[in-house]
């Protein structure tokens, strides 16, 4: 993380600097108007003689709205240049990242919480680089150069003077902007925990009605609320304090050098013109004093973010080369797995044990079992999408160690068995967003995972997006989309991840053997809960609690009469029952 | 702003008239004095700098400096106090409005949940009542005291001089244009670039959940690809953002100097014969700088009072149907229930013609259960609805010990029926809440229901007991786990009639013979009524009703529907025989 934003700022420099220089010049140009205006109140008392002269000076005060246009838009650019390229910067780094974390790694992260890095943290680096870099130099040029111009330009004991309510602020400022932040976030908490509290009321309707409960729902309702009133409340309070306290301490500031400047006037030591111009700078200051609790929080903010991200970057990534096209040796396909045994990080618990099976090429291999017992894992690890003990699983009897990560998962097409699909066409869903297949292979793919017909009823066939009109897919049609993959990939060994949950009998049939062809020569194997699935495999095992229980062809297994034969039976009699339903 | 909105918009803020009025007041006090700050140095200067003197009768400028002290404190004092009750009026008032809205969502009947998804409901009552929330603070609290500033402002400066005023305004026409078309195009491009934000967003979510997918079919350099281009096209986005607040803050710049040039030019060359002491003039380019604040504010809370009427209709337009609330005061209150169900000829249809059941009839004695048997849509979980009223029929009548329930209270009759759904309702309480839902049960009560719907296993087995807090809608457990926690809040709460809709989801063999054995107990003591998927359940009720496309067609016990040749409920149970045999 930290190289991400070393990069970045070496990356802006230029741009940082310029951005520097400009606001210092914008800062500049905000103490001309008082100025201009005081000499022009100095000249009125002499108008005859001055006419020319204040006129004169009124066209240098158009003439510096023109310079501060330019001033100021060559600011706001460099800004948005380098926050927002920046914040890209990050963004793309993070995503390279996350790409290639070891899955074994997240997984036990939820979705949103990941999405929330890229959301959520990445923009409070953004919105604390944007404060210190504007913000900050906004803030130090105003003091350097409205001091220097009061006690230069006016008079020194003013300034200081004046400078001590203003200190009084900043530092008042500061102070209760705490207690904003601290009320803040918690009023955003009590939000969150209604927020809740509604979500669930609104889904829960029926049975709150069906216990008719509504009443105590109310009340719980009501407490809740009441509470989220009361920190509102406590927020509304401490920001109004804020901005009474520096709006009381600038007032402050005005009557001293309404009384100090007039005597310094009367003295002689000051013209009038000076005190007006004085108080237009005492104005300049009123901003940058509301800033700087401002920027010390989102700086405490990004903090923590870059805490998250820098964990982030932190974590173990696969050593795999990302290229366009990846030179690939071709594999053959064997597969033997050797005492395999595997446990979750941070687990006691086996996930796998004592796994023990060889597959030839050209064979298929199935695998059956209850939810948890271990199929995923198994494949997870066949992948390489989890850390993979030495020696215990070979590819062509090599470690698959040492085979590069990128050349296994191109010789394996691993059909998974959540059907996710992303909201593009049809077509990219199946080649998966590369351009090098035609449109003939991913039709042909189609007819063959049986889904054709199902895209061609659709009003843009391959080019129906999904989400949209029409793309709403069964999650039937959505397995058979999944599985065109395999087809269009050809690859050496091919895994069905419990791909044919949501199909009919008739279409698995039918979808299974045109698998059957496809792998004749390939290595397969079939993950199901349902014997029909597996039972024409060449070999088939049995995964109990992390175990290989069983182990033979459909027929040898039924004959032992053991969990396969279970299965089998209370398959054909839920089928069977389900006729009541 | 339809004349509806308006109403509605003084309907809320009806009861708080007399905190409004006290703020206006207040505002007036507060805003006078913000005037009267520049007006105070134009005194000094003129009467007293500009003659040469300190003091002049019994006023220095000493007092003149304290008097704008004081203006300063106790302005901001009071200042604080009303922006401070602005907001807690406006916390009241849409603290009032999301009880409201609660209220009416938890009386309102199930067609109206049927017709509004939840979603809908969430946003009303959080993001549509913080709209409400946003226009109380951004615009009601400043609303009044910056119309009274311009008004008092204006005053100020015709009072001055009327004829170097009336040129100033001259200028706020051009303003208000000019800011309302840079407003227009930064809305335009600020739109766009959170168009390509989402993209972006939506591209992200996906691929984090699709990663797995990605990896194994070696897809990172495509998507890293897309990444790049999507996070270029977001920044490139960006860039039209910064250009308009450039301009626009350089426009005000611009404004305020020609404000100032103008009046100068005027009271140097004494056109349209003004002729103005200095004073004069350095007040005029101090109101001049005022009046932008409030003038800025008013024009960019037009989009605030936009989003908020649209907030305030859609909350009304469910608030004002009282049609769908249901009455839970009115009724019979049941005293003892005995348990005794008669539909007696019962149609009813979800809307219009479109009849789910069609003239229903059936008694269920005390104590008695019955199974209804039926094909997916054949109106069975239709009955269970009717029973406690989440639905009123058209036609015919539903008896309760002989009282229609129509004349029952509400309350009084659903507490009087304990459903179990499918996929029962895990609150994200304790097991101890779950079980208890509000009613005032002890800890030895729920442990007792937890032993006897046969959760005492599972329960135990749990780190904390009854007091384990579950997982957002009970997530965490099996289908089979929430079933038992469902029965143990029957057994809690001891209703005299129990409806059940049987799961079809896998259940594990240990927790589906520990239902067995809940339902078992329950249907011997109470009033029973199986939507039932298992023959084993259908077997052994005192009565099977089945239906067929909303038609009794059969009803009577198993060996009665069994032996009758030609049944529909024979032919069933053969098929399923003849089946196993196979």
């Amino acid at each position: 993380m930290k190289k991400v934003l070393l990069d970045a700022i070496k990356k802006y420099k230029i741009q940082i600097i310029l951005h520097a220089i400009f606001i210092g010049i914008h800062i500049y140009i905000l103490t001309i108007p008082p100025k201009l205006i005081g000499n022009m109140i100095d000249l009125l008392y002499n108008l005859e003689e001055n006419k020319q002269a204040i006129l004169n000076i009124t066209y240098q005060l158009l003439g510096i709205c023109i310079l501060f246009f330019v001033v100021r838009f060559s600011w706001k650019s460099l800004e948005n240049y380098v926050v927002r390229g920046t914040e890209k910067d990050i963004n793309i780094k993070l995503f390279q990242r996350f790409l290639k974390l070891k899955l074994q790694n997240i997984q036990n992260i939820k979705n949103g919480e990941i999405m929330s890095y890229f959301v959520k943290d990445v923009n409070e680096i953004r919105a604390a680089i944007y404060r210190i870099m504007t913000y900050g130099s906004r803030i130090i040029f105003t003091f350097i150069i409205a001091i220097y111009q009061m006690a230069s330009g006016v008079n020194i004991n003013l300034t200081i003077a004046v400078m001590l309510p203003i200190i009084v602020a900043t530092y008042l400022v500061i102070k209760i902007k705490k207690y904003v932040e601290t009320s803040f976030k918690k009023s955003q908490d009590k939000f969150t925990e209604l927020s809740e509290y509604i979500q669930e009321s609104t889904d829960s309707i029926r049975t709150t009605k069906a216990y008719a409960c509504e009443g105590e729902q109310l009340k719980e309702f009501i407490r809740k609320n009441r509470i989220v009133r009361q920190s509102n409340n406590a927020v509304d309070v401490f920001s109004n304090l804020l901005s009474t306290c520096t709006k009381m301490c600038f007032g402050i500031c005005y009557s001293i050098s309404l009384i100090y400047g007039s005597k310094l006037v009367l003295d002689g030591k000051i013209t009038i013109g000076e005190l007006v111009a004085f108080n237009g700078y005492i104005g300049l200051f009123v901003n940058p004093v509301n800033w700087i609790p401002e920027l010390i929080a989102r700086v405490k903010r990004m903090q923590i973010s870059y805490k998250r991200l820098d964990a982030i970057f932190d974590l173990e990534v696969e050593k795999i080369n990302v290229k366009e096209h990846i030179k690939s040796d071709n594999l053959n396909g064997s597969i033997e797995i050797r005492n395999l045994t595997f446990s979750y990080p941070g687990s006691i618990d086996t996930a796998l044990e004592d796994i023990n099976i060889e597959i030839k090429v050209g064979q298929t291999l199935g695998i059956i079992g209850t939810i948890g017992s271990g199929k995923t894992t198994l494949m997870n690890l066949l992948t390489r999408l989890y850390t993979v003990p030495y020696g215990k699983i070979l590819i062509d009897g090599k470690d698959i160690n040492e085979i590069p990560i990128e050349v296994l998962r191109n010789n394996i097409c691993y059909v998974t068995q959540d059907n996710f699909l992303f909201s593009t066409t049809l077509r990219d869903n199946i080649s998966l967003f590369k351009e090098e297949y035609d449109d003939s292979e991913i039709k042909e793919s189609t007819r063959k995972a049986v889904i054709y017909d199902d895209i061609q009823n659709m009003p843009n066939g391959l080019q129906t997006v999904i989400g949209e009109g029409g793309g709403d897919l069964s999650g039937g049609q959505k397995q058979r989309v999944a599985i065109s993959r395999a087809f269009l990939k050809n690859s050496r060994i091919l895994i069905f991840d419990d791909t044919f949950s949501a199909l009919d009998n008739k279409t698995s049939e039918k979808l299974i053997d045109n698998i059957r062809e496809l792998t004749q020569d390939k290595t397969c194997i079939i993950i199901s809960n349902k014997v029909s699935d597996v039972k024409n495999s060449d070999n088939i095992i049995v995964l109990d609690e992390s175990r290989i229980v069983e182990q033979g062809t459909h027929e040898e297994l039924m004959e032992k009469n053991g969990i396969y034969y279970e299965f089998f039976e209370q398959q054909a009699s839920r089928e069977e029952e389900n006729i009541l339903a | 702003m339809r004349n509806q909105t308006i109403k509605r918009i003084i309907k809320m803020l009806k009861p708080q008239y007399r905190s409004i009025i006290i703020i206006s007041i207040l505002a007036i006090i507060i805003n006078l004095g913000e005037i009267a700050k520049p007006y105070l140095v134009k005194i000094a200067i003129d009467d007293y700098i500009s003659l040469g003197v300190w003091e002049k009768g019994a006023i220095s400028i000493g007092i003149i400096g304290a008097i704008y002290i004081a203006i300063a404190i106790i302005g901001e004092i009071l200042n604080f106090v009303t922006t401070t009750a602005t907001s807690m009026m406006g916390e009241n008032v849409v603290y009032t409005l999301r009880n409201k809205l609660y209220k009416y969502v938890q009386h309102a009947n199930i067609p109206f949940h049927d017709k509004t998804p939840s979603g809908t409901l969430f946003v009303r009552i959080t993001s549509d009542v913080e709209d409400i929330t946003t226009f109380f603070k951004d615009v009601v609290s400043t609303f009044v005291k910056d119309v009274v500033m311009i008004v008092a402002l204006v005053i100020m400066m015709f009072t001055l001089d009327v004829k170097l005023a009336g040129i100033c305004f001259l200028m706020l026409p051009a303003l208000a244009i000019i800011s309302a078309i840079i407003t227009k195009i930064s809305k335009k491009v600020r739109e766009y670039s959170k168009k390509v934000k989402t993209q972006l967003n939506i591209f992200l979510a996906e691929s984090i959940y699709g990663v797995k997918l990605i990896k194994i079919f070696n897809r990172q350099y495509e998507k890293e690809k897309e990444c790049k281009e999507l996070s270029i096209k977001f920044w490139k986005s960006r860039r039209p953002v910064s250009y308009v607040e450039a301009v626009l803050g350089a426009i005000l710049f611009f404004f305020e100097n020609l404000g100032v040039s103008i009046i100068m030019w005027i009271s140097v060359n004494k056109l349209f014969g003004i002729d103005l002491e200095v004073g004069v003039i350095y007040i005029f380019v101090t109101y001049i700088k005022q009046i932008f604040e409030p003038i800025n504010r008013i024009m960019e809370n037009f989009e605030t009072i936009q989003e908020a009427t649209v907030s305030i209709n859609k909350i009304y337009d469910i608030l004002d149907h009282k049609e769908y609330l249901e009455d839970f005061e009115k009724g019979i209150e049941l005293e003892e229930v005995k348990g005794k169900i008669e539909f007696k000829n019962v149609w009813f249809a979800y809307e219009g013609e479109n009849w789910i059941l069609k003239g229903i009839s059936f008694v269920v004695e005390p104590g008695q259960s019955i199974a209804l048997v039926g094909k997916t849509g054949s109106g069975k979980t239709t009955i269970i609805n009717l029973i406690n009223r989440f639905y009123d029929i058209q036609k015919g009548e539903i008896l309760l010990d002989g009282i229609n329930i129509k004349d029952i209270n509400l309350r009084s009759l659903r507490k009087s029926i304990g459903v179990i759904l499918q996929d029962p309702f895990i609150f994200a309480r304790s097991i101890k809440d779950n079980i208890r839902l509000n009613e005032n049960l002890s800890d030895e009560a729920i442990m007792e229901a937890v032993r006897l719907s046969s959760a005492e296993d599972f329960v135990k087995a749990l780190p904390h007991g009854i007091e384990e807090i579950a997982s957002e809608r009970g997530n965490s457990y099996s289908a089979g786990e929430k079933q038992l926690l469902a029965f143990a809040r029957i057994f809690a709460h001891e209703p005299k009639i129990f409806v059940l809709d049987e799961a079809t989801a896998n259940i594990d063999t240990k927790t589906e013979a520990a239902i067995q054995k809940s339902i078992d107990k329950i249907s011997k003591e109470k009033t029973s009524i199986f939507i039932a998927h298992r023959l084993s359940t259908i077997i052994g009720v005192d009565k099977i009703i089945v239906l067929y496309n909303g038609e009794i067609i059969e009803q009577g016990s198993h060996n009665e529907l069994v032996n009758k040749t030609d049944g529909y409920y024979s032919k069933l149970y053969n098929s399923y025989y003849s089946n196993l045999a196979e």
